[in-house]
């Protein structure tokens, strides 16, 4: 069995893969398209395991041995599932696996905007003790505080179990009905998106990027919010308008917000988030802790196995086939 | 009515008293000894109020009229209880007044250790994003790990019933016998103070101090703890030794730290955790947002003139008096 890698050159993600399947690690070119050399490389692949790569036509069609397409994460917005499904080839993802990271992540971004961790903790180091108690005039506790979960999944639901515990309020809006149970668990209330943007004291996004969500936190959206909310995306890039999000926080329409996620990765030195007030940003790393990297690997080689040497369905298939 | 505040570098405070209040502050000097200034701005005080400045017996002589020494929070290790109990004069704190915001204070330390959240977006903002994905190969998920509380009282229980919705095992040790129903329902265990140590991989102090308490975490303690384990002290400077936390940092005897508290507050410049690395540090501003400061004022002040306005009984004493 020969498994191509999809990724550009990432040292944490070459740790974790198997040395004993022979492999390949090849990249799309900056127009998303391969090179000749990639394409031959990939040629006999039995496998292709995706981190942030395209998986597209122009690929599929040099690999024609390739019997399953499987993500090494939970987003999958780089595979083209049609391609793949005209091809009989399974697309898959890992979803779940790392739920938990996210969820701590969104929580920690929370706390850290809430409590100004970064002026506190710059004012504590420089000895300005005064004022980083001045600070805390402008600090609250999360309790009794309204969090807006877009996107109620599994990232999303368990996000909800973890802030229920701080005792706050949950609102959250999917456009899938949402099982009773997992609703009443948290003590959930559905709203429409505009209500529930502008009844947070956090708004969380937790979906996937779809046709739908792109875009979707404009600056129209934005300006439902409150001013003393906090925006959270660790979903995917492009569901935020970058630009709309730092004028509404460079004008105090907007208090803070946390990103692990932006429109172009790696940000960009232009990116309008850097020059925007009150931002934790983080390096799209939500989902990616020493225990999911190495679940997600696990998870993936094991679907991959499961189809190329044991001839069984696959788990987690996103498009349809098989 | 006249109150005495006694507070050092409190300005968050000052803003807080109402004009209508008779009042003065003052701080005592080096040793805890009041200047005869000091001294003669608050000889006609009603009440004294405190931040954390010591009520000793040389302002205690000083206040000839005073009758409740009241603290602006929960600890009171700075009140000498019997030298006020012999001038018949009840020492108050307030219970329970902050539990939720220090545990949210804790959870944050502890998120933004696991996550290296400061050093992500320090990377990622000043465009070193592949650096900062690099520092997933340390970090790690809450999910599944132990927390270990020492002192399980108000704060140590918030935290653990915020820190078992993270999927955390909880274990703690505390000297008083814990209620049983607590105890279920956190499914938390019991152990002795170095098994704690030795099987945690967080820890979270929570005792107040007192003699028994005084540097509870020092080299031996630390050299007991595992190497990846992760220490947060919101409870008082003088529980942890240090110097020893920091040579523990520096030699990867433990992974890091977030330290709310300090022996001398404010923090000296010569503090040994100000150039510990992978500690964090914030100016005992755990229990303390806006609202809980809030909170604690009105409730300080509601105490204070019960007893001077109307001849009550105060709540909260813990000097036995009255």
């Amino acid at each position: 069995m020969k498994i191509a890698y999809l990724s550009k050159a990432r040292p944490e993600l070459f740790d974790r893969i198997p040395k004993d399947i022979p492999h390949v690690v090849v990249a799309a070119g900056p127009d998303g398209r391969y090179g000749a050399q990639e394409l031959a490389l990939v040629a006999d692949a039995d496998a292709l395991v995706v981190s942030a790569e395209p998986v597209h036509e122009q690929l599929l069609a040099a690999c024609p041995r390739v019997k399953i397409v499987q993500r090494l994460g939970v987003g999958y917005d780089s595979l083209d599932l049609d391609a793949a499904a005209r091809r009989g080839i399974p697309c898959c993802n890992v979803a779940g696996v790392n739920r938990e990271a996210v969820a701590e992540h969104c929580l920690g971004l929370m706390l850290a905007l809430a409590k100004r961790l970064p002026e506190a903790q710059a004012h504590t180091r420089a000895g300005q003790w005064a004022q980083a108690r001045i600070t805390t005039r402008r600090t609250f506790e999360l309790r009794g505080k309204t969090l807006g979960i877009v996107g109620f999944g599994a990232i999303g639901t368990a996000l909800a179990q973890r802030a229920k515990a701080f005792e706050m309020e949950i609102v959250y809006n999917d456009v899938r009905p949402i099982a009773p149970k997992e609703v009443r668990a948290v003590g959930a209330r559905f709203l429409e998106k505009p209500e529930l943007f502008a009844a947070a004291d956090f708004v969380s996004i937790n979906t996937t990027l779809n046709p739908t969500t792109r875009g979707m936190v404009n600056a129209a959206a934005l300006a439902w919010m409150k001013p003393s909310a906090f925006l959270i995306c660790a979903a995917r890039g492009k569901i935020v308008d970058e630009a709309a999000l730092r004028d509404a926080l460079n004008a105090d329409r907007l208090a803070g917000a946390g990103m692990d996620v932006f429109s172009t990765e790696p940000l960009p030195p232009d990116s309008p988030l850097l020059h925007a007030k009150n931002v934790l940003l983080t390096s799209h790393l939500a989902g990616l802790t020493i225990e999911s990297g190495k679940r997600s690997m696990d998870w993936a080689i094991g679907n991959v196995r499961r189809v190329v040497e044991r001839g069984e369905k696959p788990q987690w298939v996103l498009n349809g086939v098989g | 009515m006249k109150i005495a505040y006694l507070a050092k570098a409190r300005p968050d405070l000052v803003a807080r008293i109402p004009k209508e209040i008779e009042s003065a502050m003052i701080e005592s000097g080096p040793g805890g000894v009041y200047s005869a200034e000091a001294l003669a701005q608050v000889a006609d005080a009603d009440a004294l109020v405190v931040s954390m400045e010591p009520v000793n017996e040389q302002i205690l002589a000083a206040c000839t009229r005073l009758k409740i020494v009241q603290r602006l929070g929960v600890g009171y290790e700075t009140l000498d209880l019997d030298a006020a109990a012999r001038r018949k004069i009840p020492c108050c704190n307030i219970e329970g007044v902050n539990k939720e915001a220090v545990a949210e204070h804790a959870l944050m330390l502890i998120l933004a250790l696991t996550k290296h959240l400061l050093e992500a977006d320090r990377l990622t903002r000043s465009g070193r994003w592949a650096e900062s994905r690099m520092l997933t190969q340390r970090t790690c998920e809450l999910k599944g790990k132990t927390l270990g509380i020492v002192g399980l009282g108000n704060t140590g229980t918030a935290l653990a019933r915020r820190g078992k919705a993270f999927g955390m095992h909880i274990v703690y040790n505390d000297i008083r016998p814990i209620p049983t129903r607590t105890i279920e329902e956190l499914g938390a265990r019991a152990l002795e103070k170095e098994e704690l140590y030795r099987a945690a991989d967080l820890i979270s102090i929570n005792t107040d101090l007192n003699p028994a308490t005084r540097h509870l975490i020092d080299a031996r303690a630390l050299a007991l703890m595992r190497p990846h384990a992760l220490l947060v002290c919101c409870a008082r400077g003088g529980i942890v030794d240090e110097a020893a936390l920091r040579d523990a940092l520096d030699g990867g005897r433990i992974a890091g730290a977030g330290i709310d508290v300090f022996e001398t507050e404010p923090i000296l410049p010569d503090n040994p955790l100000l150039g510990a690395k992978n500690c964090i540090l914030t100016a005992h501003v755990a229990g303390v947002t806006d609202e809980t400061t809030q909170r604690i004022f009105d409730w300080a002040h509601e105490n204070v003139r019960a007893v001077v306005l109307r001849g009550e009984k105060p709540r909260w004493v813990r000097n036995g008096v009255g």
